[in-house]
């Protein structure tokens, strides 16, 4: 992970200090629980839902 | 009529009076620009007054009423507009350092339909950074307070539009709400706001970055649900300049106000909302569903088995979504955003297309879900949200209501985001009214969800809600705020 950051760091010119990358790796892992809920719904034949459909109705 | 009595006003009650010659616009207008020149040194609603335009449009206004020229019921209304919708040659910041000098060179949809209907725009409010969080406590522009307490927030990211219609700053005020953030600033200051379905109001000239393509929409806050429909009414329609707009045809809003809500019948969702339920929200909603009740609504409870998924998906869909929008400006002035929105924008780069694709797979599954409610109910009513915390619990990340210590802030965002997210992410509209008091003397709101483009039944069960609620009718004690002192944003 601090790989790719500092890959994206270099990329950006963000400039991330040591601390900065340490505080978005704890946010990062923070949230690998929550988007793992998604992984774990069967989607089987679902298509993506970008948006109720312009004409009135559910796309 | 003085500065201090503006705070009894209605759009509903004043437009008929406007229009019969009874109010002028112009003494109208100049009463509110009295009250922000008194007010918002301490409430910091307004990043921009537009004393003279509102002046000069005022008193357009008056010579075509009195000319016979009466364009709709918001002709000579005081309203005001989020600092994150386009207005020609006026700063429009996005609650940004980067924007904080960017004049548009045309209005948004809505800013030209409000126009067209002769409302008075006297100024462009405060925000949350971006519009991405919900405490107003903005690094630019100062921190908005909330009118009931000015210690606590008026809540956000439309926390400038809801604390500038509760503390009569304005008639009524147009917000975003992409995680809520109509609904939640109109919760934590006591007010109406409205998020409409989808697509029912265009979202062209909204500030790029302000809110995720697929779960923003442009709302409305005011002090009534009939001002809210009335508003509604003169911004609603499709839009061809806005793609994302719905072609389906307006509805006559105000048209079921009034009207018996006996029979129709009320959805509850267990315990999603249980679980953010705390202190006096509990028994707040608990009253406000006993009386839906004894107007004889029948109540049910429905089932959404992935209603725990929806902070998930929202987080992935719109930061997602929002990151894109904002790749220029973080390849250019990445120092320009608070740190916390960087490190958030950061986290977003890392997200793997593949997670996107499936979210908005997953996000279908919830749609369908809640069609299946709706099949069984007419609307779904739900707590909002918690009562405002202090701008110091904001800064501590914890705060107690009624005894209990709730975190305000964890992976899926902000607390009181909780409650408002799932329909961004379903695109149902969705009201917030006010439902009572916590024991601080907070305001608590009550969330009343339709089917899609069914507005009008959520704009009547609200009004049958309020009308037997009367919590609108109290007000924030402001007489001696802004006469001696002046608090620093």
């Amino acid at each position: 992970m601090r790989e790719l950051l500092r890959k994206l760091d270099a990329e950006y010119g963000f400039r991330l200090s040591e601390a900065e990358m340490d505080k978005i790796e704890k946010e990062i892992k923070e949230s690998e629980r929550l988007f793992q809920q998604i992984n774990d719904v069967d989607v089987s034949g679902k298509t993506p839902f970008m948006r109720l459909d312009v004409k009135g109705v559910k796309s | 009529m003085k500065e201090t009595d503006v705070e009894n006003l209605t759009i509903g009650e004043i437009s008929p009076r406007i229009r019969s010659g009874d109010i002028s616009p112009v003494e109208l207008t100049n009463l509110f620009l009295d009250r922000i020149a008194r007010l918002n040194p301490v409430i910091n609603a307004f990043t921009t007054v537009l004393a003279d335009s509102a002046r000069a449009e005022a008193k357009s206004a008056e010579t075509e009423i009195q000319s016979g020229h009466y364009r709709s019921p918001l002709h000579g209304i005081p309203i005001s507009i989020k600092d994150n919708l386009a207005t020609s040659g006026v700063c429009t910041t996005g609650g940004s350092k980067i924007l904080a000098n960017w004049k548009p060179d045309f209005d948004a949809t809505v800013v030209t339909k409000l126009k067209a209907a002769g409302a008075i725009n006297l100024g462009k409010t405060n925000m949350h950074e971006w519009a991405l969080g919900g405490t107003t406590i903005n690094p630019f522009f100062g921190t908005t307070r909330n009118p009931w307490d000015i210690n606590r927030i008026p809540g956000g990211s439309s926390g400038g539009s809801a604390a500038a219609v509760a503390a009569s700053m304005c008639l009524a005020s147009i917000g975003t709400d992409s995680a809520g953030s109509v609904r939640n600033p109109a919760a934590m200051c006591g007010i109406v706001g409205l998020k409409p379905t989808y697509g029912r109001v265009s979202c062209f000239g909204g500030v790029a970055g302000t809110g995720a393509y697929s779960t923003n929409h442009f709302g409305v806050l005011s002090k009534t649900v009939k001002d809210c429909a009335l508003v509604l009414q003169e911004i609603a329609g499709h839009d061809a300049k806005d793609p994302l707009s719905a072609e389906s045809p307006i509805d006559t809003y105000s048209k079921n106000l009034g009207r018996k809500v006996d029979g129709l019948k009320v959805g509850l969702i267990g315990d999603y909302y249980e679980k953010l339920m705390a202190g006096n929200v509990r028994r707040n909603f608990a009253a406000a569903m006993e009386l839906l009740q004894s107007l004889a609504m029948t109540t049910e409870k429905v089932s959404i088995p992935h209603m725990d998924v929806i902070p998930a998906v929202h987080t992935v869909v719109s930061r997602a979504e929002l990151v894109s929008d904002h790749d220029h400006y973080l390849r250019t002035r990445a120092r320009d955003y608070s740190p916390e929105l960087l490190y958030r924008h950061i986290h977003a780069l890392m997200f793997r297309a593949g997670s996107y694709v499936t979210a908005q797979r997953v996000r279908r599954v919830i749609a369908e879900e809640f069609d299946e409610a709706f099949k069984r109910v007419d609307v779904i009513v739900t707590p909002v949200s918690i009562p405002a915390p202090t701008i110091e619990e904001c800064s501590g990340g914890t705060t107690e209501i009624d005894g209990e210590t709730i975190a305000l802030r964890d992976a899926r965002g902000s607390f009181w985001g909780l409650g408002t997210v799932p329909f961004n992410v379903t695109g149902h509209p969705a009201i917030s009214v006010c439902c009572g008091f916590s024991n601080s003397g907070q305001p608590i709101g009550l969330q009343i969800v339709g089917r899609p483009f069914e507005e009008s039944t959520v704009l009547q069960v609200a009004d049958a809600y309020e009308t037997a609620a009367q919590w609108h009718k109290r007000k924030p004690q402001l007489d001696d705020i802004g006469r001696n002192e002046k608090i620093a944003g």
